[in-house]
């Protein structure tokens, strides 16, 4: 069986946090592997630990010990300057409260990581805008945040995470926020996206319910990895849709490549 | 970011926040604004202290006067002791770096008679050296200057002709030279070129009849005269003086030599013919306390010292001070003047400069109160990409916003000001703490336009800097903890 190199390679990572005298071990020895392509969940209760394994994956947060490689790269090793570039090119967010800029329209909101890039307005408003059609927000462009609705807002927010084509988009519970019909809505969307363009998903979530939309969960608990679950061949068995298998066959490929 | 997008996403911001946006600027106004005005005013005093230079004819010139003949000396035996204005003194003055050319001037009391008309006073006889005329800047109107060799050959001021008044009339003013003087056309009684005219330093020869061939030749200074008119002969009429210095315009200018030799004839003759003691006026002969005689001496009435260069004027008429001799020049009072409305300006201006400092405080005030503000704002921008250059600049360029515009407000602000202070000039205006500013009418204000782009870098400047640190906060924010702010 070949196996490409892993986009991220976590290794013994530790985090403590400094609370007064105390010191709370929010993570120990974590060890995990993500792949291009795949979709995968952190699941766990709160106060487990999976935020803070996101965060660092995501270089907000810089790992006690250990070591957090992207490909092959060590991202504890790269300074403020380097890791905003590192953002900027590689990785997209969701977040759970949306966190859209309120001045902004919708639209640009969208465009806002390509000004980041420097990608000239002309470019980034015709990227956006296929975004926004993607999401089906195509006549929300115009409109502010506060015009939309909480599910409007979270998908601005998501085709703002993968408008910059990135290789890893990092969801904190997506759809903390939302009822169930537009959780369900949403997860279709984003796992969607990230499907079509091969994009690595990584979502951190408590619902087992989203947690079933995952290539693979890694259950986490009390700052460590509580078991690994490949539900691959759960999922090509149970794809209704031709559009969902052809993604879930592209993904057995990938997997068996 | 590029360039464009940080200035559109700055000017967003600050656009939703109107009103603390407005206020903030309101200081950069009134700071910006003062600065503008006091500067313009001190602008508007120095071009006015130009131009007043401008009409005052030569102002590079420095009158020394005899100090033997102020009232202060003369009244006791220490007058030896006081320098003499004479040719030494004249060589000395030469000799100050920056002094062009240096006359000496005697004036001489003497009296004019044409038929039935007469100078009696007011007909200052100036003796000068014939050479230096042209140095001092006397302009002819007709004839000639003075020339070297000249005697009894006259050269009179633009009005000078006007002194001439009727001696049998009963009015006897000389209101037509004044009138000339404010320059009302007056016809003169006298044909200077032509007419004959005699000359006396005894004044009642002015009336009666006029004797003739009465020319006396000089020479023998030792011998006395009786007192006998001379002819005299026009060769000049000078052109009306810059500034219409009464003194050159009114003035008959002699032969320096034969100003002294008449100057002697006179007090010899005056002492000659003194039954009361010694209570004249000598000019610039002095009475020797021991002896009691009057003895004639080498000194002059004044030296004109011109100088070359008007800014070392103030320092050599302070060396000639310096060596005992009162001396001024036409600006000195102006310089006071100068130097009093620039302190007051200094004094303002650092009001002006209080107040853009405030206006900076304000600034920083706002921008700091905008990072705690948007703190979550700028940890959402770090985490989807914007670099830390991006949001350190979004925050100086904002400042600077403010700066710029409250600057540029404060421009518009000044011009205004500057309008109404040169059309609505009142001189109560703040309780006369603006007195120097002048009349109704003259410029008051004056905002050239490198003062205004000045005004406009300055305040920007200013925004930038105020900007500088809360820039610096919203760089150093951690995104984590900005992300979870709620």
């Amino acid at each position: 069986m070949l196996t490409s190199e892993p986009l991220f390679k976590l290794q013994n990572v530790r985090k403590i946090y400094p609370m007064g005298e105390e010191r709370i071990v929010a993570l120990d020895d974590v060890s995990l592997e993500f792949h291009k392509g795949k979709i995968y969940c952190l699941l766990g209760t709160s106060g487990s630990g999976k935020s803070t394994l996101l965060n660092m994956i995501a270089g907000l947060e810089k790992p006690t010990k250990g070591s957090i490689l992207f490909k092959g790269k060590p991202l504890e090793k790269l300074n403020e300057t380097q890791l905003a570039l590192y953002r900027q090119r590689y990785v997209g967010f969701v977040f759970q409260s949306y966190n859209l800029m309120p001045t902004l329209t919708a639209l640009e909101n969208v465009t806002l990581p390509l000004t980041f890039r420097r990608v000239p307005k002309k470019i980034r408003n015709r990227k956006a805008q296929e975004m926004l059609d993607a999401v089906g927000l195509s006549n929300r462009g115009k409109h502010k945040p506060s015009e939309l609705s909480g599910g409007q807002q979270q998908r601005v927010s998501i085709a703002r995470a993968f408008v910059n084509n990135p290789e890893v988009v990092f969801a904190d519970e997506p759809t903390g926020n939302l009822d169930t019909r537009t959780t369900l809505e949403m997860m279709d969307l984003i796992t969607g996206i990230a499907r079509k363009y091969n994009q690595t998903l990584v979502i951190v979530t408590h619902d087992l319910e989203i947690a079933d939309y995952a290539d693979q969960i890694i259950r986490i608990k009390d700052g460590g990895v509580d078991g690994i679950e490949d539900k691959v061949a759960l999922k090509t068995t149970t794809v209704e849709t031709a559009e969902e298998e052809s993604i879930a066959v592209k993904t057995d490929e990938t997997e068996f490549r | 970011m590029r360039t464009t997008d940080i200035l559109l996403m700055c000017l967003r911001n600050l656009f939703k926040r109107k009103l603390r946006t407005v206020l903030t600027m309101l200081g950069v106004v009134l700071g910006t604004s003062s600065i503008i005005v006091l500067v313009s005013l001190g602008l508007a005093n120095n071009l006015r202290f130009e131009q007043q230079i401008a009409t005052m004819g030569d102002v590079n010139v420095i009158t020394v006067h005899n100090p033997r003949n102020m009232w202060w000396s003369g009244m006791d035996d220490q007058q030896m002791e006081t320098p003499n204005l004479d040719s030494d003194a004249s060589r000395s003055f030469s000799q100050i770096p920056g002094v062009g050319v240096v006359s000496p001037m005697l004036r001489g009391e003497l009296f004019f008679r044409s038929g039935n008309y007469a100078i009696a006073w007011g007909g200052q006889v100036i003796g000068i050296d014939p050479e230096s005329m042209a140095d001092f800047g006397y302009e002819i109107f007709e004839g000639r200057l003075l020339q070297d060799g000249d005697n009894l050959e006259v050269v009179f001021g633009y009005n000078a002709e006007r002194n001439f008044l009727n001696t049998t009339s009963q009015s006897w003013s000389n209101e037509r030279f004044w009138l000339s003087m404010i320059g009302e056309e007056v016809e003169t009684y006298v044909d200077i070129w032509n007419d004959r005219i005699t000359m006396s330093y005894d004044s009642s020869f002015i009336f009666g009849a006029e004797t003739q061939d009465q020319d006396i030749a000089f020479g023998d200074i030792d011998a006395p005269r009786p007192i006998r008119p001379v002819a005299i002969q026009v060769v000049g009429r000078l052109a009306r003086s810059e500034g219409d210095d009464w003194t050159t315009d009114g003035g008959i200018f002699m032969n320096i030599e034969t100003v002294r030799r008449l100057n002697n004839d006179a007090r010899r003759h005056t002492q000659e013919n003194n039954m009361w003691g010694v209570d004249v006026d000598y000019g610039t002969s002095f009475i020797n306390a021991r002896t009691g005689v009057v003895q004639d001496d080498a000194g002059y009435d004044m030296i004109l010292v011109r100088v070359s260069n008007l800014d070392d004027v103030s320092q050599v008429r302070q060396e000639i001070e310096s060596r005992g001799f009162p001396a001024h020049s036409p600006t000195q009072w102006l310089e006071g003047i100068q130097g009093m409305a620039e302190s007051q300006q200094q004094m303002l201006a650092a009001i002006g400069v209080v107040s853009l400092l405030v206006a900076a405080i304000g600034i920083a005030n706002t921008m700091v109160m905008s990072t705690y503000e948007r703190t979550r704002e700028i940890g959402v921008m770090k985490v989807i990409g914007a670099a830390l250059s991006d949001i350190k600049k979004l925050f100086l360029i904002e400042a600077a916003l403010i700066g710029l515009f409250g600057g540029l407000i404060g421009v518009l602000f000044s011009y205004l000001v500057s309008y109404l202070l040169n059309t609505h000039t009142n001189m109560e205006f703040m309780g006369g703490m603006f007195d120097w500013i002048g009349e109704p009418g003259t410029v008051v204000s004056l905002i050239p336009t490198w003062l205004g782009g000045l005004a406009l870098l300055f305040s920007s400047l200013i925004g930038l800097i105020s900007g500088y640190f809360p820039a610096r906060r919203a760089m150093r924010l951690s995104a984590l903890n900005a992300i979870r702010t709620e």
